[in-house]
């Protein structure tokens, strides 16, 4: 009995206007948006590959030996995701730029996977069901059903596998074809595991969209005529989908204050001017010292420009080589002059210190800020949680690594990169030097064997880690609607 | 068959729609409950169907009792309403596949949907008609059908009349009366005291919840039965 149900709701779906719309709808929005997608991710991925070309070129060219400025020059860059054909990752800040080229979409959502399955097929889930009880309430078809000898929990069990099954096909029929598309684009090489995570990602898309239907369900078995269910329908959906997830940023900022950037900025630059003159005043009081217990000696190290010790903070600009030079030759003849520098040394060293310890505070106040801002983030995606279109937007983004966490596992391979990159070059500069002890720093350095950085997908594993609880959120969503929607046609009034 | 028995519905805005109503009907008869609106015709059939609860008493059907176990007593029970209303888009032999299987009659073949239509009165084209092209005459009778392809011992008819033109309204008396040849207990609310006459083995007559009178065949069949339910009505009002 319970299979009639299905198989009269899925007929009833599919002989109705709406499904034609919806299948149509479907299929042209999901293949055209592939298709655009795909062919920027094509664009990017050989824009990728050309930053990436040039800067080996640059390396292994003109790598000079000088740690510092090698350093500079490797700027490692995140490739494109590979889920950029189906979802709009967020921009790195290398590419930040891209805003000042195309602003539109910053000031309208763009169109990919994500804006089909939560404002597309959400709505079309919203349009099937609200009218599942009380459209036939209205009609008159509920009476004759349950005239018979047929258990409601059937009833209604029937309809929404049956409302489900007709609302999913016409999104899987698109999604196949969208597949099919990128399976045979040369230009995107997806391997096993990105195929896994596009099944999760449609599985995930269902549990969304039965969620919106059995909304739609619940609504209709709580009113008496389909006019009133759309439009509370229509209520909820801007709740959870608009209202919510927008609202909660800013309850997150009301309830866990964070100092402002450009506050925290202001004090920053204060502790730098600070520092900086406790510094001077350090090695200016050193240098009266040093005037009075050591006289025309020191008057000679003066004029030497105190051979480029603490130069920064007595005469406010650097020491010429020439200067140190002549400083440390007359050290190296005069052990007395030598003490005096190595005392004075001594000092410059203490003013470093003082300057260290008062930049330590500037950390803080930034490592504060950060640390701050984190938990706001935190609790701002912990309190959107409430929404569904917040849990699906999380579990869609981690699984396809278009999200935040994509960006700081990034960061992390970047890291890990950097720290087999450090000692190379460290090792590299210094073999070089000991090679030839007269290499300068403007010499030209082979790097050609350096360690090369490829980005990884996070794998699968720990992806899923990250994004289960949030799925586990949209299944309770969902037995919640289903309970209620049972609750609701329990006591529902046929008449 | 059908049994009430000390039925009482009161709704929640204290409308007293039933009250301590009682009578049977047998197989092979058909019942007609006249009354005005309001006078809890309907209420007595929604209670029997499950759709609302008794406030006290009870409804059996074939000695199931309709409150406590709905699903047994709905198995023997077919229910014909004022306006049937089926699903539009479905041809007739959808929506009779539908609700035969509903009832537990499945794998029929296209003779036994022919049968019922040639029963009905309804051309074998109509089954592949869709539902929304159909008029409310030949709507009353693919409801007779759906009533006739689950076969129960028991059928219940809110109305089943109105607002059918003459010659439907005589197929369909029609069609009961092979239906109570058949050996089926049939309960039916009417206005209409002409066809009752015509058709009814008995009537039961309510009056704003009450059911004052009841009246076998013998009674009118020779008298103006409008005459007895005006009588009864007058009668009633004194007594209230």
């Amino acid at each position: 009995m319970l299979k009639t149900i299905i198989a009269r709701e899925f007929l009833n779906n599919i002989l109705n206007l709406r499904f034609m719309i919806g299948l149509v709808l479907c299929i042209i929005v999901t293949v055209a948006c592939i298709m655009i997608l795909a062919h920027d991710y094509q664009q990017e991925m050989t824009d990728y590959n050309i930053r990436v070309n040039l800067q080996d070129k640059i390396l292994d060219n003109y790598a000079k030996a000088n740690f510092f400025r090698l350093w500079r020059m490797i700027r490692l860059q995140k490739p494109p995701e590979r889920f950029r054909p189906l979802i709009i990752g967020i921009p790195g800040n290398e590419n930040l730029g891209f805003f000042d080229d195309n602003p539109l979409p910053i000031l309208f959502p763009p169109l990919d996977f994500l804006f089909i399955v939560t404002i597309i097929m959400s709505l079309l889930a919203i349009l099937f069901s609200h009218d599942a009880i009380a459209g036939e309430r209205q009609s008159g078809t509920l009476r004759l059903v349950i005239s018979n000898s047929i258990s409601r929990t059937k009833i209604l069990f029937g309809k929404f596998i049956g409302g489900t099954t007709s609302l999913i096909i016409p999104f899987i029929l698109s999604l196949l074809v969208g597949a099919l598309y990128i399976s045979i684009n040369p230009s995107i090489q997806w391997d096993g595991s990105a195929w896994a995570e596009l099944a999760l990602l449609t599985a995930a898309s269902i549990t969304f969209i039965t969620l919106f239907y059995l909304l739609g369900l619940m609504v209709s078995t709580f009113s008496r005529y389909s006019t009133t269910s759309i439009l509370n329908c229509l209520f909820l959906w801007i709740l959870l989908v608009l209202v919510i997830p927008n609202v909660c940023p800013y309850i997150s900022a009301q309830l866990y204050r964070i100092p402002s950037i450009k506050e925290t900025e202001r004090k920053n630059r204060e502790i730098e001017i600070h520092s900086i003159e406790v510094a001077r005043e350090l090695m200016k009081e050193s240098v009266k010292k040093f005037k009075s217990s050591y006289g025309k000696l020191f008057s000679e190290f003066e004029s030497m420009e105190f051979g480029g010790i603490g130069t920064r903070f007595v005469l406010e600009r650097d020491a010429g080589p020439e200067h140190e030079k002549a400083a440390q030759q007359r050290a190296e003849a005069d052990p007395e002059f030598k003490a005096m520098m190595d005392a004075f040394r001594e000092e410059g060293k203490k003013a470093q210190k003082e300057l260290i310890r008062v930049r330590e505070e500037s950390d803080m106040l930034d490592k504060d800020l950060e640390t701050k801002a984190a938990a706001q983030t935190k609790l701002a995606k912990n309190l959107a949680c409430i929404s569904p279109f917040a849990n699906f937007v999380y579990v869609a983004r981690g699984l396809t690594g278009t999200g935040l966490r994509s960006l700081d596992y990034f960061e992390q391979t970047k890291d890990e990169y950097e720290n087999q990159l450090r000692p190379y070059l460290s090792k590299k500069i210094d073999d070089a030097r000991e090679k030839n002890p007269a290499l300068e720093e403007e010499s030209l350095l082979d790097v050609s064997d350096r360690p090369r950085f490829a980005f990884k997908e996070e794998a699968l594993k720990e992806k899923l880690n990250e994004i289960l609880p949030y799925w586990g959120i949209l299944v309770l969503f969902n037995v919640v609607f289903f309970v209620a929607a049972f609750a609701g046609f329990i006591i529902y009034d046929v008449r | 068959m059908i049994e009430i028995n000390e039925l009482t519905k009161r709704y929640e805005d204290g409308v007293l729609a039933l009250d301590h109503v009682n009578y049977t009907v047998e197989q092979g008869e058909i019942f007609c409950l006249l009354g005005a609106n309001g006078a809890g015709k309907t209420t007595t059939i929604n209670i029997l169907l499950d759709f609302i609860p008794p406030t006290s008493g009870h409804a059996f059907i074939n000695g199931h009792d309709c409150n406590k176990f709905p699903l047994k007593a709905k198995k023997y029970v077919s229910y014909v309403s004022e306006n049937v209303q089926l699903y539009g888009m479905f041809t007739a032999r959808q929506n009779l596949a539908f609700f035969a299987e509903l009832a537990g009659k499945t794998g029929l073949k296209k003779k036994n949907y022919d049968d019922v239509m040639r029963t009905v009165g309804l051309p074998e084209k109509a089954l592949r008609m869709r539902l929304k092209h159909f008029s409310k005459g030949m709507r009353q009778k693919l409801g007779i059908a759906i009533a006739l392809l689950k076969d129960p011992p028991a059928i219940l008819m809110d109305e089943p009349t109105s607002g059918l033109d003459p010659t439907s309204a005589q197929e369909f008396l029609a069609q009961l009366r092979r239906l109570k040849e058949q050996g089926k207990a049939i309960l039916m609310t009417t206005h209409d005291i002409f066809r009752a006459k015509l058709i009814a083995d008995r009537v039961g007559i309510m009056k704003q919840g009450r059911l004052v009178a009841v009246r076998k065949k013998q009674d009118f069949k020779h008298a103006d039965l409008e005459e007895i339910y005006m009588h009864e009505m007058q009668a009633a009002e004194t007594v209230s």
